[in-house]
């Protein structure tokens, strides 16, 4: 009698589960289809994560086939943001004011980000309002505008060689004999991170273009009407209707480009300028470690600074968005 | 109840369910994984050179000297840039890959791999005979720099050597001037940097050429081993003091970069390229601004592949490179000196400095400890040292041979070198190794950086070697 009670249970346990999943109401599912792309992430991100703060508290062992020494606590950080580490490339910071302000990683690096993304917003504001007018060509201006966005970044940064290379560029005579570059802009800090901060707004405006683009058509046009009815000027149409409505999509387009800029190293090294003239923070975890030094620990250490210093600024964006969305719904 | 109906429709329909949803992805994600597991090595022992070494070298000489027909033997071409190399190797040997088996190293920067063990120890894995023939027949720098520093053990075994010499066009000096007589006295007895550095400018003004001299001091290892080294060393100046003190004892040597005769060098680099009068010497400007971001690479284009210098301090391989191009009429216009000197050998104070200086560079070759077959990569190892094997390598790459007495008697009838067999030997002799020891890799990283700083004018010459000395004082310490 038990077995024809239940005549379609399946010991098969794939089956089973199978036919448990069927039965799981959408949130649930939703949540089992989460959890392979959540360990993935854990083993990806977390885990490595862990292992480089742990890394960063043991001290350098430089001669000996181990990679690191003996556990040396939160000195490495010290010595680091202190500069007292001879083994970085290049200072992290040094709060002396000994050294050039595009010689220190953590400088080139928060300029560079605030640079690029300012400017990279401001564009793709504009090519997003280009690309949602409707217009003859429209869609031959789209392929133009998103183009740089599609070459490989290896491909920029040779593009970019080529231009400022002296012996070959046909830009680095002339800004020269103009007195905006040396004569070696690729090899000169300030010079190198200019171009590399144009490199990086020319590929990826049409990034925020894209999302920015999103957000805007999403904004019921009727609302525009009402503005233009009573009365509102193209600014204040701008002002209290798109950019409040953006807003949401506008912060998670910067909270992306921002993390991107944190970490800019690609096209830092493609572009000829090296990591030497033009010091990122994730160029100072790749040469420490992978450089002539080899230093392990101190290469963690600031890595896991980096990766701080990103969660900061997630952090930052995301109480933003919290107060934008907040904004919103009211 | 419901939801089953509609599930049995979209089941007959062919939507997609949850089931088939799990199941497709399933089988595409095992099949990503396999598919990454994939074999896609070589079962050849392959040594990772260079481009020149990968083209141009004859894989049928180890098979003459003995390697079994069996074994396939592959070249393949690594970064060019020293730098990029010892990179490349660093990550090969973390992720313990099998391939390469046998890497081509900068002497400059091999005795870290040694220290940390990172590269096979030959003196464990070959029998004693065979290393102490390669010990007693190569260069003794080659050796040294091919050894632990706390053992003595060989763990890798010596390529090439490799200085530079001073290599100029003689068609444009000749339309300048100057003859053959020139020509032969400088081969053997080259001027100074003052004199040089007017002769180019002079030989520059009257071509179509676009630079004068060309050299090496972009910020790289090249500049801190090598190009400035030799620069410093001919004014007498050094990094740790004199020579004595090449290879130590780390911590307890003198750091003299702030002394006199390196500012001075560092002076004499600028005045060849912006003519400003900072040197003592009277150095006329006879340099392009593009040599402070360019390596070898660019002056190979720059003199070689363009024609477009007067004159270019490089490695011994580029005279084999003029000697097949047009331009050079296959090398009889291509003129070769030993390195202008600086002070003479009398005027400063340190031993062995002074003169025409040169840097004293090679290559070694290291096993990778996770080769697939540990015996037939050794086996490829061991016929390097053969001469069969080296004059391969001198005939096609046109590297050196290793040890001294190949030297003579193979590069001697060799049709790019023969010519140049006395100038190359005064080169040779006025050799200057590179202080490599366990910190070299760090130390070079500061000198190269702050001597390129000092060159474009970011420091001056007193702060950056201030900076320097400090800096290159605590790694003493590490």
């Amino acid at each position: 009698m038990a077995t024809e009670s239940q005549p379609s249970r399946s010991k098969n346990p794939i089956k089973r589960g199978l036919a448990w999943m069927e039965n799981l109401s959408e949130e649930a599912y939703a949540y089992l289809l989460l959890i392979p792309a959540f360990l993935v992430l854990a083993v990806i991100a977390f885990w490595p994560l862990w292992r480089t703060f742990k890394l960063s508290l043991f001290e350098d062992e430089l001669f000996g086939a181990a990679k690191v020494g003996d556990f040396v606590g939160l000195q490495n950080y010290i010595d680091v943001i202190t500069n007292q580490n001879e083994l970085l490339t290049r200072p992290l910071i040094d709060l002396t004011g000994g050294t050039p302000f595009f010689r220190q990683a953590l400088l080139v690096t928060i300029a560079f980000a605030v640079i690029s993304v300012v400017f990279e917003t401001v564009i793709g504001f504009g090519q997003a309002y280009i690309m949602a007018r409707e217009y003859r060509g429209r869609r031959w201006v789209r392929v133009a505008i998103i183009l740089p966005w599609a070459i490989p970044i290896v491909i920029q940064g040779m593009l970019f060689y080529l231009l400022f290379n002296p012996s070959v560029g046909f830009l680095s005579g002339p800004l020269q004999s103009i007195g905006v570059f040396g004569a070696n802009p690729l090899t000169d800090s300030i010079d190198a991170f200019i171009i590399t901060t144009v490199a990086d707004i020319w590929k990826t405006s049409a990034f925020m273009a894209l999302l920015i683009l999103a957000g805007m058509q999403s904004i019921d046009k009727s609302l525009y009407d009402v503005a233009e009815v009573a009365g509102a000027s193209p600014w204040q149409r701008f002002r209290h209707i798109t950019l409040p409505l953006i807003l949401p999509a506008l912060l998670v387009a910067m909270l992306f480009r921002t993390i991107d800029a944190m970490r800019v190293y690609g096209i830092i090294e493609a572009s000829g300028a090296g990591c030497g003239t033009v010091p990122s923070l994730s160029c100072l975890v790749v040469d420490t470690m992978f450089g002539s030094t080899q230093a392990y620990a101190s290469a963690a250490t600031v890595a896991f600074i980096t990766a701080i210093i990103i969660g900061v600024a997630i952090t930052v964006y995301l109480v933003a968005l919290k107060f934008s969305s907040g904004g919103t719904h009211q | 109840m419901k939801d089953q109906v509609t599930a049995t429709n979209e089941e007959q329909s062919g939507a997609l369910t949850r089931r088939r949803f799990v199941q497709a992805t399933g089988v595409a994600g095992m099949a990503s994984i396999a598919g990454c597991y994939g074999d896609s090595g070589s079962d050849a022992v392959v040594i990772s050179g260079n481009q020149n070494l990968a083209q141009n070298l004859e894989i049928q000489a180890f098979y003459d000297a003995g390697v079994s027909e069996e074994i396939d033997i592959e070249i393949s071409a690594g970064p060019e840039d020293t730098g990029s190399r010892s990179e490349a190797f660093v990550s090969t040997l973390d992720a313990e890959q099998s391939s390469p088996d046998i890497m081509m190293m900068d002497n400059g920067w091999t005795i870290p791999f040694i220290s940390r063990g990172d590269i096979a120890n030959l003196e464990a894995e070959m029998d004693s005979s065979f290393i102490e023939e390669v010990r007693d027949d190569s260069f003794d720098m080659l050796v040294q720099t091919a050894s632990n520093p706390d053992t003595g053990e060989m763990w890798a075994l010596p390529f090439f050597p490799d200085y530079p010499t001073m290599q100029y066009r003689k068609d444009l000096f000749r339309e300048a001037g100057y003859s053959d007589n020139d020509f032969e006295t400088w081969a053997t007895d080259p001027p100074s940097w003052e004199e040089w550095s007017a002769t180019v400018a002079e030989v520059h003004e009257q071509s179509d050429v676009d630079y004068g001299y060309v050299w090496q001091a972009d910020s790289y290892a090249g500049l801190s081993c090598c190009s400035f080294s030799e620069l410093m060393s001919t004014y007498g100046g050094a990094y740790f003091g004199g020579l004595d003190n090449l290879f130590g004892p780390v911590g307890d040597r003198p750091v003299t970069v702030e002394d006199e005769a390196v500012i001075e060098s560092i002076n004499v680099a600028r005045d060849m390229v912006y003519g400003n009068g900072d040197a003592s010497q009277d150095i006329t400007q006879c340099a392009p601004e593009e040599v402070f971001g360019w390596s070898e690479p660019d002056t190979d284009g720059a003199f070689v592949g363009d024609s477009n210098a007067v004159a270019m301090r490089n490695w011994t391989y580029t005279i084999g490179i003029a000697e097949g191009d047009e331009q050079f009429n296959n090398g009889e216009e291509l003129g070769v000196m030993p390195m202008p000197y600086g002070r003479a050998e009398s005027e400063v104070e340190s031993e062995g400095l002074g003169g025409t200086v040169v840097a004293q560079g090679g290559w070694l070759l290291g096993v990778n400890p996770h080769t697939d077959d540990m015996a037939e990569t050794l086996e490829v190892l061991r016929a390097v040292h053969s001469e069969e094997v080296q004059a391969a390598v001198l005939d096609g790459p046109g590297f050196l041979p290793h040890q001294p007495d190949l030297v003579e008697s193979l590069a001697g009838d060799h049709p790019a070198y023969g010519d140049y067999s006395e100038t190359l030997a005064i080169a040779g002799d006025s050799a200057v190794s590179r202080p490599v020891t366990p910190v070299w890799p760090q130390q070079s990283q500061q000198i190269h950086q702050e001597v390129n700083d000092a060159f474009q004018g970011n420091k001056t010459p007193s702060e950056a070697m201030g900076d320097l000395s400090t800096a290159l004082s605590e790694l003493e310490d590490l």
